[in-house]
């Protein structure tokens, strides 16, 4: 389905919740305010004390967000003393997940990795969405549940996990939060829920989670179990379909694998490289990382680079010659024309130079892993 | 009831549900947008004689009082990734509009807030990139890689299906 931008902005926001403020609640607290202001102002006669009241009222505000809440008592002793199975790999651009099925549900290999984490698909049972292509061809999705992620030491901030529920995942502790329902899909008469997670600490300061999403309902156990499952395998270099011949001075690779940082369905044939210009601090992170460009008061410059089916795409196919259709995002198809990659420029770079970066893609065989690139020797 | 109330509770009738809906799109939480705008329109009523174009200021208000909202420690974490995950193309059984509205929404909450506000105050308010920048408060090149950015992360979401109609938008083409 093709959105325009400002129909999708009308839509997000049509089915708004009954308002809690009526204009009359507008015009008391406009009231209020001039009354309060009027009355610090009689009071005090300077403008010293209206800024001693703000900066008193700011300072819990300036707290370090990173700080961490005292660990509730029974929690963190379990981790402790037990070697942990799951060991996170040393080499950058490596994974080591190894895919494991637990009751219904499957753990993939390693599908993604960055410097501070490395992330596996959570697939389900049957079949998960069908897609119509533009010739009206069907095609079959994995039935995609979700993700499992581990971080690697240090890299992750339990701080937003710890509001959840305590729970054990086998003997390491951990903390379980339930997706709350979020509506019902008419055709399935069941409810769609949000994001239900299971965090726990697998070694010292090392965090894995578990992300489920959607309509089917898990619980603490059905995760636990899951996590308990967590497998490490040799750690093997992190492959793409396709190389880069030529990279923007300065841009280093930060993410590679068959998804991205969005965490999104698994995609046959999908290969993904991130690069960033400067340096992104992997800690104190509660999620993964979808977009690295805003760091504190800086901006990282970032290029992203997806091979996708052509089935994905719902532009027309224009031809293997790389083109721009839409500001800083252009695209080249393999000479087959059964795939494409996508370039993401963020403005960072112009659309000429996204055209260079295409013109020097070498594809590999993309329906032969055997002959995919090492992610570190895809970006010259 | 002063004339100044009566010119308040006129500009608050018509502006208040657009206003709610500007911050709702920029943080992405109905309770924090309704809150954030409640205390814009306070400030506002204030200032009310001092202010040559309330509804210019009061966007710019909610919109900044917004991503405040989403600067707050907890927020960025329990908001994102809310609800199920995108397919790149249409799948068949993905037609409901509710199905459709929350990927929708899943999509937006992954564009960082500062990108959110600046595709929401072009793309649904319609302003250009000069009047997004004096919004916003930075620099014309800012909205323009913010717009792009924005769009790129709405992509990364929701695949090659989102784009922008630029006949309807001014400056469009200048991105």
């Amino acid at each position: 389905m093709k959105h325009e931008l400002s129909d999708m902005l009308q839509d997000a926001k049509s089915d708004a919740p009954a308002p809690r403020y009526t204009v009359e609640d507008a015009l008391a607290a406009g009231h209020k305010r001039q009354r309060q202001r009027r009355a610090l102002w009689a009071v005090s006669g300077s403008a010293a004390v209206v800024l001693a009241v703000a900066g008193a009222a700011a300072v819990p505000q300036l707290l370090p967000s990173h700080e961490k809440a005292a660990p509730a008592a029974a929690l963190p002793q379990a981790a402790a003393g037990k070697p942990s199975p799951f060991a996170y790999p040393a080499s950058d651009f490596t994974g080591n997940i190894e895919s494991y099925k637990a009751g219904t549900l499957t753990v993939s290999d390693t599908v993604l990795v960055t410097p501070g984490y490395q992330v596996a698909n959570v697939i389900g049972e049957g079949e998960g969405s069908k897609t119509i292509d533009l010739k009206g061809k069907s095609h079959s999705s994995p039935n995609w549940v979700g993700s499992l992620v581990t971080y690697a030491k240090g890299v992750f901030d339990p701080k937003v996990a710890e509001k959840g529920t305590a729970q054990k995942v086998g003997s390491h502790s951990g903390y379980f939060t339930a997706g709350q329902k979020e509506g019902t899909d008419p055709k399935k008469g069941a409810a769609v829920y949000s994001k239900t997670t299971l965090s726990w600490e697998y070694a010292d300061d090392s965090w894995a989670v578990i992300s489920v999403f959607g309509g089917e309902k898990l619980t603490a156990a059905d995760l636990a179990k899951l996590g308990a499952g967590l497998n490490a395998g040799p750690a093997e270099p992190t492959k793409v379909n396709f190389k880069l011949g030529y990279v923007p001075a300065g841009y280093t690779l930060s993410a590679a694998g068959r998804t991205d940082d969005g965490l999104t369905a698994p995609v046959p044939g999908k290969s993904y490289l991130r690069l960033l210009k400067g340096d992104f601090p992997y800690k104190n992170l509660t999620d993964t990382v979808i977009d690295p460009y805003v760091v504190g008061d800086q901006q990282l410059p970032v290029l992203s680079f997806t091979v996708y089916p052509a089935w994905n795409q719902k532009y027309e196919a224009p031809g293997k010659t790389p083109y721009c259709p839409t500001d800083s995002i252009c695209y080249r198809y393999t000479d087959d024309g059964k795939y494409f990659i996508e370039a993401g420029g963020g403005g960072f770079v112009s659309d000429d130079e996204l055209r260079k970066i295409l013109s020097n893609v070498t594809f590999a065989n993309v329906e032969d892993s055997a002959t995919w690139f090492d992610a570190t020797s895809a970006v010259s | 009831m002063s004339d100044k109330d009566t010119e308040f509770r006129n500009f608050v009738t018509a502006q208040m549900e657009p206003l709610r809906g500007l911050a709702y799109l920029t943080c992405g939480d109905w309770q924090a947008a309704e809150d954030a705008v409640l205390t814009v329109l306070a400030k506002l009523y204030v200032k009310w004689r001092r202010i040559d174009n309330p509804g210019a200021y009061a966007r710019t208000a909610v919109v900044r009082a917004a991503i405040d909202e989403t600067r707050r420690p907890w927020w960025r974490r329990e908001h994102a990734q809310s609800d199920a995950m995108p397919d790149r193309a249409h799948p068949v059984d993905a037609t409901s509009s509710v199905d459709e509205r929350l990927r929708i929404r899943a999509a937006l909450q992954k564009v960082p807030a500062r990108l959110r506000a600046v595709l929401t105050l072009r793309y649904l308010e319609g302003l250009s990139v000069q009047e997004t920048a004096e919004a916003l408060g930075c620099p014309e090149g800012t909205i323009k890689s913010y717009t792009s950015r924005g769009l790129e992360a709405l992509r990364n979401v929701l695949g090659a299906e989102v784009f922008v109609n630029k006949e309807n938008h001014r400056e469009a083409r200048a991105v």
